[in-house]
């Protein structure tokens, strides 16, 4: 049982229904990708998720059950973790921010997200804060602090005129830290 | 603006589509919408390509389209597309991606040994990171891989030959079959590796194929396993518990780190043609492997960590006995897995994370890695 009450709550299948920069096959499949983390990890539906940095924010995370099709497709650790990651990082940011993520773009290795007010008239990526993210499937602070710093140092003399979000999901604990840079 | 927001988008969904098709396992539908995204995000970049004070719009596009391209394997076009995004105004974070991008680039292009011949008993290897530059990298980061590459192939080569695991490589293999590493090349980082059969024996030759090739051939099957995630084909190939949590265990040490060095390649001559396997894969993911390989006992596991400061291998029998002295200066006593003493050797004096099962006096069956 809880030991406090959370502020609000995460709705991991509320991605399915897709954001303006998130279709909602892909929305879906970020969702799962969270599941099967967090059940990795033990945690049931209602898991609290504590979020420190920028804010300080307690969540209950919601999600209906994972099935064994969902760990057999989601088989890759580290893919798994980061898209997992990927999934709770928009819904915190989308908490945090008021604003949610209008773009994406492919950057190699990872998806680039980008938050903002929908504005059909704007250029895409043009008044809008990055949100860069990054997950640990089992991590202690210490892991948690240094993944933060080398994001932070990635946006070293960023002149981007929104400051970027940097979130980092860790999923043992479950907990999160969020960062302005 | 709307043209372009609408490119970007179908690109974006096509990517998705993608996506979701490679984990479904169907390649060549995952192929083929891989190939469709790029063609709309290229198509988007073109749109923008004169409008120089457009930015980040103008920059992130082109690198979306870059990154599309690698994945469909246009690296020529890639090239292309990240020198346009470069010769704009990009944002300082952007241009730093779109330079990573070509170093990645520029990695792939390495894999393929050019200005050196390799010959079928020699193998390379080439990192690429952030601690790797043209022909420069960290020490640290290369000696250890080129230390553990060079156990790993006394290990195969035990291994095929059908000697059983002993916890220390015999010097009398170490004189039998010689390793010698070449100059490095400025290839992101690259050396190659040579090794010499320096007497005859039994094991010269099998159907023409000389014992040094079959032993690169298995390191490199082995490291596709891995890399593929292959549990099943693993535990077929390395069918002895011993060596297959010394080639896990060695594998790790290889990996990327995920920052510091992303990629690690290796690359051969197999009849006449290169064959090449990169690890893209994390340390942290050949760890998961290594759980799903050779699951932990069913009984209550513990981790400690600290720094590795007592060992004994005096008692073979008996496993490797170490103890780590964590950080409040608590002795633990610990009994790590048949096969991981090459692994307890280079960490020696290091931080590590161990794990394994508590018995009420010493950790048995234990796990050890170099700390996070």
């Amino acid at each position: 049982m809880c030991a406090f009450t959370p502020d609000d709550s995460l709705l991991l299948h509320s991605l399915a229904e897709g954001r303006v920069g998130i279709t909602p096959p892909w929305g879906a499949s970020i969702a799962e990708a969270a599941i099967v983390c967090f059940e990795d990890q033990n945690h049931a539906p209602g898991a609290m998720l504590i979020v420190s940095g920028h804010a300080e924010k307690s969540y209950s995370v919601l999600w209906e059950d994972g099935n064994d099709q969902m760990r057999r497709c989601w088989n890759d650790a580290q893919v798994t973790t980061e898209h997992g990651a990927y999934a709770v990082a928009v819904l915190i940011a989308e908490s945090i921010t008021g604003l949610t993520v209008t773009e994406r773009s492919d950057k190699g290795t990872h998806i680039d997200f980008w938050l903002g007010v929908e504005d059909e008239n704007m250029p895409p990526f043009v008044n809008q804060a990055r949100l860069e993210v990054s997950g640990i499937r089992c991590g202690d602070r210490g892991a948690i602090a240094r993944r933060m710093k080398e994001k932070l140092a990635r946006l070293e003399g960023s002149s981007n005129p929104l400051s970027p979000y940097v979130i980092v999901v860790e999923f043992g604990t479950p907990t999160s830290e969020v960062q302005q840079k | 603006m709307n043209e372009i927001k609408l490119l970007h988008r179908q690109a974006m969904a096509l990517h998705d589509d993608a996506a979701l098709a490679r984990m479904r396992g169907l390649r060549e539908e995952s192929e083929s919408l891989f190939l469709q995204a790029y063609e709309k995000e290229r198509e988007a970049a073109s749109l923008v390509r004169n409008e120089l004070d457009l930015e980040p719009t103008r920059s992130v596009l082109f690198r979306s389209a870059a990154a599309l391209a690698m994945k469909c394997g246009k690296l020529r076009d890639a090239e292309q597309l990240i020198c346009i995004g470069l010769a704009g105004q990009p944002p300082h974070e952007i241009a730093e991606e779109l330079r990573d991008l070509f170093e990645e680039l520029n990695y792939h292009r390495h894999l393929s040994v050019r200005g050196y011949e390799l010959s079928p008993a020699e193998f390379q290897i080439s990192l690429a990171g952030t601690e790797v530059g043209l022909g420069m990298a960290r020490t640290e980061e290369v000696l250890n891989r080129i230390e553990t590459a060079t156990t790993l192939v006394y290990r195969t080569a035990q291994r095929t030959r059908g000697d059983c695991y002993r916890d220390k490589v015999p010097r009398r293999l170490k004189d039998e079959l010689q390793t010698h590493i070449s100059v490095p090349r400025a290839a992101s980082f690259a050396v190659s590796f040579r090794i010499s059969h320096v007497s005859e024996g039994p094991q010269q030759s099998l159907a023409g194929v000389s014992w040094p090739e079959q032993i690169i051939d298995e390191v490199m099957t082995c490291m596709t396993l891995m890399q593929t995630g292959d549990t099943e084909g693993l535990k077929h190939r390395l069918r002895d518990e011993a060596y297959l949590n010394n080639f896990l265990g060695l594998s790790r040490l290889i990996a990327p780190d995920g920052e510091r060095v992303r990629l690690v390649g290796f690359t051969a001559i197999k009849d006449g043609s290169e064959r090449r396997v990169v690890l893209e894969k994390s340390q942290e993911y050949v760890r998961k492997l290594t759980e799903a390989v050779v699951p932990p006992t069913k009984k209550e596991q513990v981790t400690v960590k600290g720094r590795l400061l007592w060992a004994d291998a005096t008692r073979p029998m008996k496993g490797n006995r170490l103890r780590v002295v964590d950080s409040a200066e608590k002795q633990h006593r610990i009994v790590v897995r048949e096969g991981l003493g090459d692994i307890v050797r280079s960490l020696w004096e290091e931080e590590v994370t161990v794990t394994g099962e508590f018995d009420g006096k010493e950790i048995t069956d234990a796990q050890i890695h170099r700390a996070d």
